[in-house]
């Protein structure tokens, strides 16, 4: 091994700059960040888990962190959060990365769910939910956790009593006001006890394009818990890279969706470790790219105890010059006997200069187990698109309604584990997404 | 109506020439049978008159009430009045068969400048026809053609048809697969859209399906083009015979 002098980028300077600001002093989650990403700067394409996702290329420069909010977008903000309000959904608000428990739904907020802002935990710094924060071991080494573990500015920590079946989905709205980009890093946790149930949305609101995010949500999923949650993520951020990483118990369950329209630089990744037997896990997600968008959906799922059954559907329908990347990895501990494992990534190329890459990897170490991966990437098929021409349907609405079908299979799932009455509405968000997002393609 | 002249095509991938100037005239309520062997060219006609983009034509013309069909696109021909009913009709998963039959009508009334179907003139609609082709109300709700039988793709066609009411008709081999209560039903369901302003073209190998759907010219498509054009006494002369005389070297 040579001693080489790493050259630190544009991007790399002001993030350690960022890290070393004595306003984060007080984060007890900094210190190992921090020596991570001072030590490796930003990942790279040889970095085996971000060969696809080169942050040190995509990302040129580092937006400031975000600042206060000013009193005029503050009062934008406390008009919309009223206007929009819904039945069925509880809002917690990150503005511009702090937990604001004065413009969150806490006043309807039930008994059994505790809702700290991360701050506050950190401050008091339980052993038990510092553990949680930190996440499960198959993801400390994420360069991009460590990132957001250096600059994390606060969040928000969800506590279920065991036994509450929470009726309400939570909703955590990601509202950014700066009218310059930024960049912003948040942590949050959800916690649910034995048996309790809990669903939660995340969206994300910008006034202008440009941000630049770390986010990560680390779940922990009691003994016949159930845990649902569904992502829209929509504003057009620069980079937004997301982490969720969980911990499921026995008997338990965890569902994830996400939908991704818009973003230049997307990575969404997931480190689940199935901990207790019987247990079943569902991630599923979709992502629409034009332009010259880039999506990443990295999955590693632990296997580590009995009869556990997950199951991973992802479906990204690829425009204009746009890259998608999926890379998922399935590994079955020595001894996870009676696992049942399924992973499909199946791209549709809408041209000739979209991309694809798909990375399915299985690591088993049982001799009993059910896994298989599937991973396709093709075109519209003409087939189709001539049977609906010869019913009267234009080519640009043929194809819609194709590619509408291709992703539906992954939205018609959400609110099957525990998103209650919201579900429907959920799901209505998510198909007008799609079709928006097409009527943008046919405009083009 | 139809008025196909000298219509020559080939292959559009390998330049293969499968009709060589092939012609005919369908008069408005009339139903010609189009029968032939395997290879002369029977579906390609079927194909090309629908608009399918694997084919070019090098030569002749294809008229739809005194319009040029062959410039228009596949769904600008559904617009015109122009249906394939598929030997094959094609699975489309996650779409809804209700779903696509109001989206399919109302972009063929968008086409011709006509308002959008209301939806209980709609429901109606289908409610009719789905009871003359014995359709459950279930295959409705279902993704079109998926999981269906080859019995109830074929009668999901003529649903089609029926709820779309063009004046052209064109059915691809429909009998193919069928069993005999199913060819019955389907059968039924043409005739029972047959005007004095709706045509048919019914291509097929056998006799058999001309019991039920009577024609009124049958032509003997070979190699290409038309090799003889008779009454519905030439369908049992081909089913006694067979197609020997019109083999080419080819088939």
């Amino acid at each position: 091994m040579t001693n080489v002098t790493r050259i630190k980028t544009d991007a790399e300077q002001t993030l350690e700059q960022q890290i070393l600001s004595p306003s984060l002093a007080g984060n007890p989650l900094r210190a190992a960040g921090r020596d991570v990403f001072v030590g490796k700067g930003l990942p790279h394409r040889r970095v085996e888990e971000y060969k696809y996702t080169d942050l040190k290329a995509l990302m040129r420069k580092a937006n400031p962190v975000a600042g206060e909010t000013t009193p005029q977008a503050l009062a934008s903000v406390v008009e919309t959060l009223r206007a929009t309000a819904r039945a069925g959904e509880i809002r917690l608000v990150i503005l511009d990365g702090l937990f604001r428990a004065d413009l969150s739904d806490l006043a309807v907020l039930p008994a059994a769910v505790t809702v700290t802002s991360l701050r506050d935990v950190l401050a008091k710094g339980a052993a038990d939910t510092m553990a949680v924060l930190a996440g499960p071991a198959i993801a400390t080494d994420d360069p991009v956790i460590s990132l957001n573990a250096a600059l994390v500015s606060d969040g928000v920590v969800i506590e279920v009593a065991a036994g509450a079946m929470i009726a309400d989905a939570l909703h955590l709205v990601h509202i950014v006001t700066s009218a310059t980009p930024v960049s912003l890093h948040t942590r949050s946790a959800v916690i649910l006890g034995a048996g309790a149930s809990l669903g939660l949305i995340e969206s994300y609101q910008s006034t202008v394009p440009g941000h630049q995010r770390t986010d990560v949500l680390n779940v922990v999923v009691g003994d016949g818990a159930r845990f649902e949650h569904a992502v829209a993520k929509s504003d057009a951020s620069a980079i937004d890279l997301a982490t969720i990483t969980a911990v499921i118990g026995a008997d338990a369950k965890l569902q994830s969706f996400a939908l991704v329209t818009a973003g230049d630089v997307t990575r969404r990744q997931h480190f689940v470790r199935m901990e207790g037997n019987h247990s079943v896990l569902s991630l599923k997600g979709a992502n629409l790219l034009n332009g010259r968008m880039h999506a990443d959906t990295t999955l590693v799922v632990e296997h580590d105890s009995l009869h556990c059954e997950s199951r991973e559907l992802y479906r990204s329908v690829i425009d204009g010059e746009a890259h998608g990347v999926f890379q998922g990895k399935v590994i079955v501990r020595p001894g996870a006997q009676k696992t049942d494992g399924k992973m499909a990534s199946n791209a549709l190329l809408l041209s000739e200069s979209a991309e694809m890459h798909n990375k399915p990897e299985l690591e088993i170490y049982a001799d009993d187990v059910a896994c298989g991966h599937g991973a396709t990437c093709g075109e519209i098929d003409e087939g189709p698109i001539f049977y609906l021409m010869s019913r009267g349907l234009p080519r640009p609405q043929a194809e819609a309604l194709l590619i509408q079908s291709f992703v539906g299979e992954v939205v018609d799932s959400v609110g099957d584990v525990a998103l209650g009455d919201h579900a429907e509405a959920l799901r209505d968000g998510f198909t007008s997404a799609i079709e928006a997002w097409l009527a943008q393609r046919g405009a083009s | 109506m139809l008025s196909i002249s000298n219509l020559h095509a080939q292959i559009a991938d390998d330049g293969r020439e499968i009709l060589k100037g092939l012609s005919l005239d369908v008069k408005p309520g009339e139903v010609h049978a189009i029968m032939g062997p395997n290879g002369a060219g029977k579906s390609t006609l079927a194909y090309i008159l629908a608009g399918k983009e694997d084919y070019e034509v090098t030569d002749g013309s294809v008229t739809l009430d005194g319009e040029d069909l062959l410039d228009l696109s596949a769904d600008q021909r559904a617009a015109k009045g122009l249906f394939l009913a598929f030997q094959y009709p094609v699975e489309i998963p996650g779409v809804a068969n209700m779903t696509f039959l109001k989206t399919a009508l109302n972009a063929q009334r968008k086409a011709r400048g006509e308002p959008e179907i209301l939806t209980p003139d709609f429901m109606r609609l289908v409610r009719e026809k789905s009871a003359l082709l014995k359709i459950n109300p279930d295959m409705l709700k279902r993704a079109v053609n998926v999981g269906f039988s080859g019995g109830e793709k074929k009668r999901n066609d003529i649903l089609q048809m029926a709820v779309l009411q063009p004046k052209i008709c064109i059915l691809d081999e429909t009998d193919s697969g069928l069993d005999i209560d199913a060819l019955r039903i389907v059968a039924e369901g043409v005739n029972a859209l047959r005007s004095p302003d709706r045509s048919f073209v019914i291509i097929t190998h056998y006799q058999r399906l001309l019991d039920y759907i009577k024609p009124d010219v049958v032509h003997v498509l070979s190699d290409g083009r038309i090799a003889k054009t008779g009454g519905p006494e030439l369908a049992l002369e081909l089913e006694a015979k067979g197609y020997a005389d019109y083999q080419t070297a080819a088939a």
